[in-house]
């Protein structure tokens, strides 16, 4: 009798298992977008009492400046026969994103025309405000990339105020 | 008179009886459901199923289409805006979904799971902090059938991941034991 109870319990057991099971749904959710190569540019450094470096709006501001002055912070100043010059160096990076790119070509050019007697040099080279000058064409992404700046004032320059923009643009090849 | 019956004569009607007993109850067992299908037939019990909803709970943004149990989000053209040093493109959208009844009850709490279907490597995707990959991540244990939950997902694509399409299917899945 015990036998034939416990046969039993188990026919029940099954009974109710084969009965429960889980009940499932689900629902799908699509992620679709166009991921799009870009560069970004900052400047660094640069001489003089600089604010915004990091960014790709940096301004610097020389103070008052002469020939037989002290130089302005971040600069050296060398007086010619005829001339004086203000130098120092500024400190650019480019970043790339999403780009296969393994190099970058950086110019630069004045954003406006240079005071009469003023020249503005970058790597050595003049700058103007009509053609943009070739700093490099073998930048490297990612690191910081120092070029010179020099400032070449004549002494026959009027005592004006010099400012200017200097323009830096980074292309990738 | 058990008493008139000789032992060996005894256990055989033992025997029979405890295999009677045994056919008998399976037969109870096997007839039961075919009587239960026939109370369905005659009147059927309110369907009980389950079915995720996806809802847009930003509407600001009109990144995300929902339709049911299926949803898209387009990210449109995703260009690296952020800070030059970041190594990602971070992006995060909210995404609500409801549990629902076909018989319309708000009843019962489900277990969620999300899995990644299909992706093409150029993003990670996390819920509510969680990475996603093709196993099942369990967000909830215990979702309740019937409010709006939100839950929000980060897609990360490093500045390495070549630009092109980016497209990833997410499979959500209820379950209610």
């Amino acid at each position: 009798m015990k036998k034939t109870l416990a046969v039993g319990f188990v026919v029940a057991m099954f009974g109710i298992v084969s009965t429960a099971s889980a009940a499932t749904s689900s629902g799908t959710l699509t992620v679709t977008g166009t991921v799009e190569s870009s560069i970004s540019l900052t400047i660094e450094s640069a001489g003089g009492t600089t604010s915004g470096t990091g960014t790709a709006a940096a301004s610097s501001d020389l103070g008052n400046i002469s020939k037989f002055g002290s130089a302005p912070t971040g600069f050296t100043l060398a007086r010619g026969a005829s001339n004086w010059t203000l130098s120092s160096t500024v400190g650019v990076q480019v970043v790339k994103a999403n780009l296969t790119s393994t190099d970058y070509t950086l110019t630069a050019q004045l954003g406006s025309a240079p005071a009469s007697g003023v020249a503005w040099k970058l790597n050595g080279s003049t700058l103007s405000d009509s053609a943009a000058t070739t700093l490099t064409s073998t930048g490297t992404y990612a690191s910081t990339g120092s070029y010179s700046w020099d400032i070449v004032i004549a002494d026959s320059a009027a005592a004006a105020a010099i400012d200017n923009s200097i323009n830096f643009t980074a292309t990738s090849n | 008179m058990p008493g008139d019956f000789p032992a060996p004569a005894l256990g055989l009607f033992m025997k029979r009886l405890s295999t009677l007993a045994v056919t008998l109850l399976v037969l109870l067992a096997s007839t039961r459901p075919a009587r239960a299908e026939k109370r369905r037939a005659t009147a059927a019990p309110p369907d009980d199923s389950l079915a995720i909803a996806f809802i847009d709970v930003d509407s600001g943004d009109a990144s995300m289409t929902a339709a049911g149990s299926e949803a898209w989000i387009d990210l449109k053209t995703v260009t690296h805006a952020g800070v030059a040093r970041e190594r990602m493109t971070k992006m995060r959208r909210r995404i609500g979904i409801r549990l629902e009844r076909a018989n319309g009850l708000a009843s019962g709490t489900a277990t969620i799971s999300v899995r990644l279907e299909s992706w093409d490597g150029r993003a990670t995707f996390r819920l509510d902090g969680r990475q996603l990959s093709s196993a099942p991540v369990t967000i909830d244990t215990h979702l309740a059938v019937g409010p709006v939950t939100v839950h929000t997902l980060e897609i990360d694509i490093p500045i390495s991941a070549a630009e092109g399409a980016l497209t990833a299917s997410m499979r959500w899945e209820a379950i209610v034991e």
